[in-house]
């Protein structure tokens, strides 16, 4: 189960990352383009968000700053780091090899013939 | 009012599980801010104002587990590590007077007041909360910038002169600086060119004691500093390069010229023992009482010391080893090395930007003085140096704690702490102007 857990945080970790890799995002943006980007597959609450994003700014793989949203608003943004955009690019490496794994199997394993 | 205390009774139950009340505010009004946008986007979808915040409530999950889980994530950073270096450094320093001082009460004058003002200053520092830093740089960076002129004022001492007030108080420039830097942040070229004015203006603050060794070391860290801003991006200039050269090629065209200017001082520097009457005595002194020194124990032979009491102050370390043995000496090295490693450490896991800058800039002051004291001791005639805490001198003691404070203000309140972006800049606007002729 831990393990489970522990897939499911470094996967939603991982495609927040993705999101930050072409701009800058606040929180309600990231869910809004995370709906948009999954076909609403996946509908991400606040309540999970913000302490994912505060861990992976622990982990120092996003930075905040506070900036102004439309209409003037202050908003705080995160911004992908070097070590972020690193540490993305092995998790996308990671996963591809994990999703090609489980493929492999559903279509009945791999042939040695 | 009945619908604000809805999104209120969630953000208080967020709180309520938040252990540290300074960060509650801080985290809380990210949610705060998520509440508004969508309780707005379902405002435009038509939802009634009651059903609008409702659901944006709803949206957001349990309040509990939310809660919970960012207080763990947000809890205060006290560097245990550097207090105790801190305390022992203090500890060595009180220790040294203790044993150099002809009597206990020399010694308590000679520090004990230093020690009860700063470590007042240092705890009141400590426990603020310096997010008004990241909120007014520039002022802050003024504010810092007239501590020398505080210092002229409340030390009213001239010695040859050297306006030993003003000088004490130059180890706050380069936190001056540090912020001023910050202040400029995203103000491309014009930001730079301003940051090197600062600099300069800093500079004059060095030059009315005068001390050219301590123009040399603002120069030295502001352009560390800078060099370190331009890396970050913290000006958006369009072209690095060019940023890094209008830095460099300054600092070294100025080293040439005082280089050149200052030919003399520098053969003093190089070769001590041929200006025994003037500048290198100081030196050659301090290599006979090293050659005499042992490594455990006191040194052999006589000495002619020239002023204890100057020794003490400016020869501390040479001082020890003669005393106790080159050991000793290199025990007091070694701890000072610790704690400005660990500080160093500390300071590139500050996750803003005005805290890295202002961490290093303390970091970098203390560590030009304990580098420029190492090589004094050794018989390199630099000028007027002392070690952080262990130099005996009240007014100094309580500005370096006061300093000491904020570098572990700074560290403790890591989570707290968020770079401010800069202000957009204005789009140009072009101005057309439209030429009518009529015949």
């Amino acid at each position: 189960m831990g393990s489970e857990k522990q897939m499911a945080f470094g996967s939603a970790g991982m495609l927040l990352l993705k999101l930050l890799e072409q701009s800058d995002l606040y929180g309600y943006q990231m869910i809004e383009e995370l709906a948009r980007r999954s076909d609403h597959t996946f509908d991400l609450k606040a309540g999970t968000l913000y302490p994912l994003l505060h861990s992976l700014e622990e982990q120092g793989y996003v930075q905040s700053y506070d900036g102004a949203a439309q209409g003037k608003r202050v908003r705080r943004f995160y911004h992908l780091t070097s070590n972020g955009r690193k540490a993305l690019a092995q998790k996308e490496q990671e996963w591809e090899a994990y999703t090609r794994a489980v493929n492999q199997v559903l279509k009945g394993g791999v042939c040695h013939g | 009012m009945a619908e604000e205390l809805r999104m209120e009774q969630y953000l208080q139950k967020v709180e309520e599980q938040i252990r540290w009340k300074r960060a509650r505010t801080a985290v809380t009004r990210e949610l705060r801010q998520h509440l508004e946008d969508q309780k707005e986007v379902c405002l435009a979808a038509g939802f009634r104002p009651e059903e609008a915040e409702d659901e944006a409530v709803r949206q957001m999950g349990d309040p509990v587990p939310v809660g919970r889980e960012l207080d763990r994530l947000h809890r205060p950073r006290p560097q245990w590590g550097l207090i105790a270096l801190t305390l022992a450094l203090v500890a060595v320093g009180m220790g040294l007077s203790l044993l150099t001082a002809e009597s206990l009460a020399e010694a308590a004058r000679n520090r004990l007041p230093g020690l009860l003002v700063g470590g007042v200053l240092c705890v009141l520092v400590y426990f603020w909360d310096c997010r008004s830093l990241f909120r007014h740089p520039f002022g802050w960076a003024c504010l810092f910038a007239l501590v020398p002129v505080g210092t002229s004022w409340l030390y009213r001492v001239e010695v040859n002169y050297f306006n030993y007030g003003t000088w004490l108080g130059l180890i706050f420039l380069p936190l001056s600086f540090a912020l001023m830097v910050y202040a400029m942040r995203g103000k491309g070229y014009k930001g730079l060119m301003a940051c090197g004015l600062g600099c300069l203006a800093l500079l004059l603050l060095c030059a009315s004691v005068p001390s050219l060794t301590d123009m040399l070391n603002l120069t030295v860290i502001a352009t560390i500093l800078l060099l370190a801003a331009i890396r970050k991006d913290i000006f958006r200039l369009k072209n690095k390069a060019i940023g890094t050269l209008l830095v460099t090629v300054p600092v070294l065209a100025a080293a040439l010229v005082g280089l050149c200017a200052r030919s003399e001082r520098m053969e003093v520097l190089l070769h001590p023992e041929r200006y025994v009457d003037t500048g290198g005595f100081a030196a050659v002194t301090v290599r006979h009482v090293l050659d005499a020194a042992q490594w455990l124990g006191a040194g052999s032979g006589a000495v002619d010391w020239f002023e204890p009491d100057f020794v003490r102050e400016y020869y501390l370390l040479t001082w020890v080893a003669w005393r106790w043995g080159k050991a000793a000496a290199l025990g007091i090295v070694l701890l000072l090395a610790a704690f400005l490693v660990w500080g160093f450490h500390a300071c590139f896991r500050q996750r803003t930007v005005l805290g890295q800058m202002a961490s290093a800039a303390i970091l970098l002051a203390f560590s030009f003085q304990t580098l420029h004291t190492g090589l004094n001791c050794l018989g390199v005639p630099l000028g007027r140096f002392y070690l952080p805490l262990l130099t005996e001198s009240n007014a100094l003691t309580v500005l370096e704690l006061a300093l000491i404070g904020l570098l572990l203000s700074l560290f403790r309140q890591r989570d707290l702490l968020r770079d401010t972006a800069p202000q957009p800049r204005r789009p140009r606007v072009k101005k057309t102007y439209t030429f009518t002729v009529s015949i």
